[in-house]
């Protein structure tokens, strides 16, 4: 009799196990083969040294948006997901498709798009562009496109939008107190340094201060980035490709020889700060000229930047932009002017993906006049739309200066007075192409420069011989695959 | 031989000690639970932001209502209150953020100083100072150019003196470039 029972209750007890095993196996089945119908585009970015890593609420949202976006497109088998590289990211996305998990659709920077170029990584779009309605009925900017090209002139990525030119900021207070007009001229520039290195500009009774905040620095090309909106003053930027689509230096002309004289003896008068070789504080000059508040000028800034820094730091009354710094009153004469801007982080499709239709939906997606306007429109991306309510409107930045979609029309947030000074400056602009090798190039040439300001080269024409020589070896060294 | 202590010291010792217990326990509970309504508070108004940045207006205004409705006590209950102003402002529902606005000074009267407590991009300072800029700029846009000279005035004369305080460092732009300008040109917007 006790045998019996205890034998009903284990089978009792089996019977409840293999349900449970059962129901748990059943909803897994399910979960598995729902995940199954479910195409997946893999976005990823690079996420700098940021040890938190992960995916943003940025992140989430937009993968939020796209579902919303597939679902009314009828696209209910997408979904999108979005992957952080972390540090190094061209290591990391190498490592990622040696891995066979590398991702669809790759937001890079300029030198990283040109890197996966030379690769042989980069999907152009041309093709897919030219199939879709907006841009066959032209809603696309074409500078922006023809910005985009790489080396074989092939569109690479589509950035969102464009910075504005690079002008020059000045201390208006400065200006005031020591009873100077706002600089027009190298020339008149250097009177207002020294006014500003020997007087008593802030007037705290020390002379504390000096003329113009930029960085030494060679690593990265840190200083040729300081550099930058006076080269490009005198049209020399710093890079072209030519005929035969070589990059080729556009640096050693006798106008940037003028100007590396003019700042080599601007840096021996002191006018930059006499720790201008080792001073610390924001790696970025422009940062620091508001952090600091020691300099009476600085470039190149953005109007789309400049007043968020500006009230950061509560200089937001002390300072005004000087749109152009000609060479001398004969290039003002003649118009002879350049100025430097930037392309936001490109998307790009990866020619390893395997959904490759699907990743171009999602780049329809990104660039559709419904979703740039939802996102850039009046109050920025959903990041900075929480800037927006946060601030109550007020320098929330980010504002776009020229969109990709010539449809998109955004409500500037910018002050109108500060983009009447700035819009004279877009005529002038120089976009340089892409190009991988920058970064190794640029700190070759700021290290020949650096040891010019220092005696180390005779003449500014040397140094620039240098420098040139010192481009077109890294250039061949590159092409033969020994870098 | 022990003496037995008198009934009536037992109990007043008793009550002591539940008493201090229960002070204990008051004073531990009271705070923490001010700290949870403040959480609780910070936490219902990033939703709100959220929507917001979702881009559901809608949304964030019900979600606002809702913190200034249940944390009347709190600064961020009152900061509610303005970003619902806001978004009328920005919506260019004139009327409506002027009366929010106003009933906000008088429901208010006495300075209220929001600090966030978390690290999103949020305004801090003094609160009224956001009314009267908002005041102001309703008052420049329909043309009135001494109200909103006189309200800008206001918030530079009696405003905070923090420079990144981001009301006043626009209402110092807003007074430089009107002092560059005779009044009769000023434009409404």
């Amino acid at each position: 009799m006790r045998s019996s029972t205890s034998l009903i209750r284990f089978l009792a007890c089996g019977a409840v196990a293999a349900a449970i095993v059962w129901i748990g196996l059943t909803w897994l089945g399910e979960f598995a083969s729902g995940s199954a119908t479910h195409t997946t585009i893999k976005t990823a970015m690079n996420a700098g040294s940021d040890a938190g890593g992960g995916p943003t609420s940025w992140d989430t949202i937009e993968e939020a948006q796209f579902q919303e976006f597939a679902r009314h497109q009828g696209w209910k088998d997408i979904r999108l997901v979005t992957r952080i590289f972390m540090g190094d990211d061209i290591e990391k996305y190498i490592a990622s498709q040696i891995a066979g998990e590398g991702p669809d659709v790759v937001i890079a920077s300029r030198e990283q798009l040109a890197f996966f170029d030379e690769q042989g990584l980069i999907e152009p779009l041309d093709a897919y562009l030219q199939q879709w309605s907006d841009y066959q009925e032209g809603q696309f900017n074409k500078q922006l496109l023809d910005a985009s090209r790489g080396r074989d002139g092939k569109i690479l990525g589509l950035p969102v939008h464009e910075n504005a030119p690079g002008v020059f900021v000045v201390r208006r207070d400065w200006l005031e107190r020591l009873g100077l007009q706002s600089p027009t001229t190298f020339a008149e520039a250097r009177e207002l340094w020294r006014a500003c290195t020997h007087g008593d500009p802030d007037g705290n009774g020390q002379t504390d201060t000096y003329g113009y905040e930029l960085t030494m620095q060679t690593r990265g090309g840190g200083h040729l980035y300081s550099l930058a909106p006076f080269m490009f003053a005198v049209r020399a930027p710093w890079y072209r490709l030519d005929d035969d689509r070589n990059y080729v230096p556009a640096f050693n002309t006798p106008e940037a020889a003028s100007v590396l004289d003019f700042i080599k003896q601007c840096y021996k008068e002191g006018l930059f700060g006499k720790d201008v070789m080792v001073r610390s504080g924001p790696s970025s000059a422009t940062y620091r000229f508001f952090a600091n508040q020691q300099a009476a000028m600085t470039g190149p800034v953005f109007v789309d930047w400049f007043d968020l820094v500006a009230d950061q730091n509560g200089m937001a009354d002390k300072v005004q932009l000087v749109p152009f710094l000609w060479l001398d009153e004969q290039a003002r004469d003649r118009g002879i002017y350049g100025a430097v801007t930037y392309l936001t982080r490109m998307r790009c499709m990866m020619k390893s993906s395997s959904k490759k239709l699907d990743s171009w939906k999602y780049l329809q997606y990104f660039f559709s006049k419904q979703w740039l306007k939802k996102i850039l429109d009046r109050r920025g991306q959903p990041i900075q739309r929480g800037e927006y309510l946060g601030q109550f409107g007020l320098f929330s930045n980010e504002t776009p200066w020229r969109m990709i979609r010539n449809d998109v029309t955004a409500r500037s947030l910018l002050d109108a007075e500060q983009v009447a000074l700035v819009l004279p400056v877009e005529q002038h602009i120089i976009r340089t192409p892409l190009m991988s090798a920058w970064p190794e190039v640029a700190t070759a040439i700021c290290e020949v420069i650096v040891d010019y300001y220092n005696d180390l080269y005779p003449t500014a024409q040397t140094t620039l011989d240098e420098a040139e020589r010192k481009f077109q070896n890294i250039m061949a060294q590159k092409k033969s695959g020994k870098i | 031989m022990r003496t037995r202590v008198p009934r009536r010291v037992v109990s007043v010792r008793v009550l002591v000690s539940v008493a201090i217990a229960l002070g204990i326990v008051v004073g531990v509970l009271v705070p923490a639970h001010r700290v949870r309504r403040r959480v609780a508070a910070t936490q219902h108004y990033d939703r709100a932001v959220a929507a917001y940045m979702m881009s559901d207006v809608t949304a964030a205004r019900t979600l606002l209502a809702e913190v200034a409705r249940i944390y009347p006590d709190l600064s961020i209950g009152a900061l509610a209150k303005l970003k619902i102003a806001f978004l009328c402002y920005d919506e260019q529902d004139l009327e409506q953020a002027s009366e929010l606005l106003s009933r906000f000074l008088k429901e208010h009267p006495e300075r209220i100083v929001h600090l966030p407590e978390t690290p999103s991009r949020e305004y801090f300072g003094e609160l009224d100072l956001v009314a009267w800029f908002f005041l102001a700029k309703i008052s420049r846009d329909r043309g009135d150019h001494k109200t909103a000279h006189d309200w800008f005035k206001r918030i530079l004369e009696t405003g905070s003196k923090n420079p990144a305080n981001i009301i006043v460092a626009e209402t110092q732009s807003i007074v430089r470039r009107w002092n560059q300008i005779p009044i009769n040109r000023l434009p409404s917007k």
